[in-house]
């Protein structure tokens, strides 16, 4: 029940995936909620890409550091990832996504794991975030309706506030969602994640943003905070990302994975 | 010398009653022993149970686990005295308090499989194998299959094994989370089965080789816990007294050390009713009396005519008296020897066994249980000498009061048939 | 009946004897009667544990609702049921009836300052919860709800976990009905240390009203309805009686029992023990019968000789010492229903005070220190008639070893 925050699959691509549109310096305030998550979500499109990360989570005092190379891939449509950690203590243990499916691997075991159904409400790694809550996060467009209610300055930036709700029918984790985002270059600058009775549960900060590729920016370091409870973060960085990347044939398989 | 021989030949004169007497007696110590081996036999498997799987007769914990032990925190660890390492604090103690007979140190963890669709929680506990083997429950619990002894080995409650729909010799998958809250997974070979008489044990419990656990945990040399044993599970205070003391000494005030019957509030509770067994165990021994004291005095009574015989021959008070006294001392020993020898074997033979008791609980009308309808029944020397001393003691009291009334039975009375 | 007479007469005769062996057979009754007595008050003490803080006497929900708590599940908050008024009639129609009260419980981590632990709220009705459950007679910090109030009432254990006090600051975190996050927050309002461990560390306790609008439910909802009743056999009959009324699919009607199976398990087995002791004592006063019969025997062989040379039958003859035993085992077993029942009655109104044995500082949860025994008019009955009973069986083999002699060699021997 420790309320780490571990950076999932997901998670990572829904912090990189957000970058620059190609067309720059647009600040109108005439673009609606939707149309600048619709932008964000286009600039977050990754074709291919091999990510080296790092996270570091506190918790009641402790240190803990895991570190990850992720390769990513997508269609538009469908996203496959897989996540493999190399720090000494998680070496060897293998995420993978497949559309919306999402398998373990670990080194120990002879045979993948499913998440299955039952098990999606369960926290993952420990961590506040459910497997439910990852496979979510990529499906934002389709969870939530926005709303631009104004523009505020953020860390010098200046940025479009964009406030989500869930859309009817809809019943992700967080009903509330409210979003700052870069103005020039469609970059979330931070992210505000509530409970059903209007409560701040989390927030995410962007700390590095970096122009990965000419006009592409990305957020390069985040820091997810637990607001309900004191002393709980976790930090991401990433320290390299390669655009473009040529994935080796079938790394992104089930038999690539055992 | 005289009075002896006389004492011998009344009790081979008259076959029947002095039968009577002698069956009285055997019976009575009999009973006596076996009740005793089972009343303590009650108390011990009352609480085995608990004290095997759980506690120890003292457990000793972080005070930190101990106050988040339903959370399972691996990060509140036992490092050992000084982060000296857990193994090498079990050697330190174990050199240092006498009273301790053996330890069992143990981490406990939680885990998951997945099952189809569904998902089973259970606990997994590592566990000094060999100490188990030697000293713990374990083995005796065994249905199939045998202990693990290391690498990924393990032994799954009965209960456990049909939910997951595995046998002994399958293999299986299990998830966990580590000391530093990384989700791992392992597969298992299952080499054993175990069924405690527990549905809860059965039903949520597995066990590895320590070594195992710590290795899968990143948990080196470190336990959750370690259930130190003594020689008797009732003086387990005096067990905690020395380990606090010790433990203070060494600075160590971050542990804390636990008695079976404090851990538990209304475990202490019951064990302390069952010390009202006792008193039942004192019954057994006065309803005992009482058979064996009439059983005494109505023989005596109906020696009048003899007594008087005996007056009239020219016998002294006190002789007649003694004579009595030794007859029933002949009695009262052989009586509990035979009783001594006989109990002795049936509670040797019931504490190996133990005494089922099915058909008795299917009489009063038992429900379902969770447990084995057994009965384990102790079995001590002390037990047998005790009552030995205790049959011969009561007897020869027994014999008091009427032989002395017969003393004083005046000859002309007693020829008489007339009653005292 | 003349032999019935003759017995009679012989038992009076000799009278010390006959309350010699008897009171073996009085002993045997009183202790079993009072060792009954306090296994069923212990298990009342037990069971009481649950039925007044944890699961009441009845308790009705859906069954997929008991099926997910069971296998360890977050509680499911879609298996919400709404009880119609032909429910409540039945439920109040019941024999022995004394209250019930609607709850939703579900699964949330309580959180304050860095630390958080899983709990199980019970969103309650602040007017009907005390009729049916005590957890208000245990505050010991702060006060119990009233309706519309925001805050929780937590257990001992769990202040101390977080070191708090009442009115200091909780969140609760929980998927409401949609699966959505969720917080309820405030402060302590009251915190309780009752009999039982596990409520002290985990039951939270929050107004229902409060909570309705949070948790995603409908006016009128609930997850369970618990229900007092009048006493431990009522609830276990009348949940029978319950079900067969209701007989629906939907809807499970359990009583404590199917909740405390672990205690059940202890009783049974506390009754398993008792009745084998009692067999023993009994055994040890056949003993006594036995030695009585043969050396009555021995010492009246005149007087059997006698008997036969006067005509009577062998038959006859056993049949004395029939009635005599079974007089014995009466008279005893009569005067040990007598005193045991004087002593139960002590044990019932002035309770035997536990502080003899068990030191209650120590414990730390407030246990009754007082054992009150029970009345099981049933076991009077049967306990008289199981030693009668012995007493007769284990006479037979004697009397007609008795009634044998030669009447011969009887008469000669003088």
């Amino acid at each position: 029940m420790n309320t780490r925050i571990r950076m999932s699959v997901k998670t990572l691509l829904l912090c990189i995936g957000f970058s620059a549109a190609a067309s720059l310096g647009v600040f109108s305030q005439d673009l609606t909620g939707g149309e600048i998550m619709q932008k964000v979500d286009d600039n977050q499109f990754i074709a291919s890409a091999r990510i080296e990360s790092e996270m570091i989570i506190l918790d009641r005092g402790r240190e803990i550091r895991k570190e990850m190379i992720t390769y990513v891939e997508s269609d538009g449509d469908d996203t496959n990832a897989l996540a493999e950690f190399v720090n000494p203590r998680d070496r060897g243990t293998k995420y993978l996504l497949l559309g919306d499916e999402m398998w373990m691997y670990f080194p120990d075991a002879e045979d993948l794991v499913r998440i299955s159904d039952h098990m999606l409400r369960d926290s993952m790694m420990g961590s506040d975030f459910s497997y439910q809550d990852v496979l979510e996060s990529e499906q934002l467009t389709e969870l939530y309706d926005f709303e631009q209610v104004g523009m505020e300055t953020v860390d010098g930036r200046e940025a479009y506030v964009v406030e989500a709700s869930a859309s009817e029918g809809k019943e992700p984790a967080y009903r509330y969602r409210t979003f700052w985002i870069d103005a020039e270059r469609f970059v979330i600058l931070r992210e505000e994640m509530y409970a059903r009775g209007g409560r701040l549960l989390k927030v995410m900060k962007t700390e590095r943003v970096e122009e990965i590729k000419e006009g592409r920016w990305m957020p390069l370091e985040m820091v997810m905070e637990d607001k309900l409870r004191e002393g709980s973060e976790t930090r991401y960085k990433i320290t390299s990302i390669e655009l473009d990347y040529d994935i080796p044939e079938g790394t992104l398989t089930l038999e690539a994975l055992q | 010398m005289q009075l002896l021989k006389i004492a011998w030949r009344n009790l081979k004169r008259n076959k029947v009653r002095t039968s009577i007497a002698v069956f009285a007696i055997t019976t009575v110590v009999v009973i006596v022993i076996f009740s005793r081996g089972l009343i303590v036999g009650f108390t011990e498997s009352s609480f085995s149970l608990y004290i095997n799987n759980m506690y120890g007769h003292v457990r000793i914990t972080t005070e930190e686990y101990d106050l988040r032990e339903p959370l399972l925190p691996l990060d509140y660890a036992i490092r050992g005295l000084d982060e000296g390492g857990a193994s090498e604090m079990a050697e330190t103690l174990k050199q240092e308090i006498d009273d301790i007979q053996y330890i069992l140190p143990r981490i406990r963890f939680g885990a998951m499989s997945s099952l189809n669709d569904d998902v089973v929680r259970m606990m997994g506990v590592g566990t000094d194998m060999a100490a188990e083997a030697h000293h713990g429950t374990l083995p005796d619990d065994l249905i199939e299959g045998r202990m693990p002894e290391e690498g990924n080995e393990i032994l799954l409650g009965s209960i456990l094994a049909e939910k997951l729909e595995k046998g002994v010799g399958e293999r299986v998958t299990f998830m966990y989370s580590d000391a530093y809250q990384s989700m791992r997974g392992r597969t298992f070979e299952i080499v054993g089965l175990r069924e405690s008489g527990s549905a809860d044990l059965d039903e949520h419990y597995f066990y590895l080789p320590l070594k195992t656990a710590q290795d899968m945990l990143w948990m080196d040399d470190e336990v959750t816990e370690m259930l130190v044993f003594g020689s008797d599970a009732q003086k387990a205070d005096t067990l905690q007294a020395e380990l606090d003391a010790f433990l203070n000494e060494h600075g160590a005030e971050a542990f804390t050390a636990v008695t079976w019957s404090n851990a538990d509030p209304f475990v202490q509770v019951y064990n302390e009713m069952d010390e009202i067994m006792f008193l039942v165990y004192v019954l057994f021994i006065l309803m005992g009396t009482v058979v064996v004291v009439s059983t005494l005095s109505m023989i005596v009574r109906e020696r009048t005519a003899e007594i008087g015989m005996m007056g009239a021959l020219g016998m002294r008070s006190r002789d007649i008296m003694n004579v009595f006294l030794l007859e029933g001392v002949f009695i009262g020993i052989i009586g509990s020897l035979l009783g001594v020898i006989l109990g002795g074997a049936i509670t040797f033979y019931y504490s190996l066994t133990g005494l089922r008791v099915e058909a008795f609980a299917e009489i009063t009308g038992a429900f379902d249980m969770l447990m084995e309808p057994v009965f384990y029944i102790a079995f001590t020397f002390e037990n047998l000498v005790v009552s030995f001393f205790l049959g011969a003691a009561v007897v020869a009291l027994a014999c008091l009061y009427p032989a002395y009334k017969a003393s004083k039975l005046k000859p002309v009375d007693a020829l008489q048939g007339r009653d005292m | 009946m003349y032999l019935l007479r003759i017995a009679a007469r012989n038992l009076f005769r000799r009278k010390k004897r006959t309350f010699i062996i008897a009171s073996i057979m009085t002993l045997a009754v009183i202790s079993f009667l009072l060792l009954e007595s306090m296994m069923i008050a212990m298990m009342d003490m037990s069971f009481g544990n649950v039925i007044d803080f944890e699961t009441p006497h009845i308790e009705i929900g859906r069954g997929e609702y008991f099926a997910e708590a069971e296998a360890g599940e977050i509680l499911p908050l879609d298996e919400t049921f709404s009880p119609d008024r032909e429910l409540h009639q039945e439920i109040e129609s019941l024999e022995g009836y004394t209250a019930k009260t609607g709850i939703i419980a579900f699964s949330g981590d309580f959180i304050a300052g860095r630390h958080e632990f899983p709990v199980q709220v019970r969103a309650v009705d602040p007017g009907t919860f005390s009729d049916v459950f005590r957890n208000e007679a245990f505050i010991v910090e702060g006060s119990f709800l009233e309706p519309g109030d925001e805050g929780v009432i937590i257990g001992a254990k769990l202040a101390e976990f977080f070191g708090l006090e009442s009115g200091d600051f909780y969140t609760i975190r929980f998927r409401d009905a949609d699966g959505s996050f969720n917080t309820i927050q405030g402060e302590v309002q009251g915190i309780v240390s009752t009999p039982h461990p596990d409520v002290n560390l985990r039951t939270v306790l929050v107004d229902k009203e409060y909570a309705l609008s949070p948790l995603g439910i409908h006016e009128g909802e609930i997850t369970q309805l618990m229900v007092r009743m009048e006493n431990r056999e009522l609830a276990v009959s009348q949940a029978e009686a319950l079900r067969n009324a209701l007989g629906t699919d939907e809807l499970e009607v359990r009583s404590y029992r199917d909740a405390a199976q672990y205690i059940v398990s202890l009783e049974t087995w506390g009754y398993i023990e008792t009745y084998f002791i009692l067999a023993l004592i009994l055994l040890v006063g056949a003993i006594g019968i036995i030695s009585a019969v043969v050396l009555s025997a021995i010492e009246r062989i005149k007087e059997i000789g006698m008997m036969k040379a006067l005509g009577l039958k062998e038959g006859q003859i056993v049949r004395v010492f029939l009635f005599e035993a079974g007089g014995i085992g009466a008279i005893g077993a009569f005067i040990g229903c007598v005193i045991g029942a004087g002593l139960n009655f002590l044990f019932v109104t002035r309770g035997l005070p536990l502080g003899a044995f068990v030191d209650f500082s120590e414990i730390g949860i407030p246990l009754e220190e007082t054992l009150y025994g029970a009345w099981n008019l049933s076991s009077f009955f049967v306990i008289f008639f199981v030693v009668l009973g012995i007493s007769l069986a284990a006479s037979i083999i004697p009397a007609y070893w008795a009634a044998r002699k030669d009447p011969v060699t009887a008469i000669r021997h003088t």
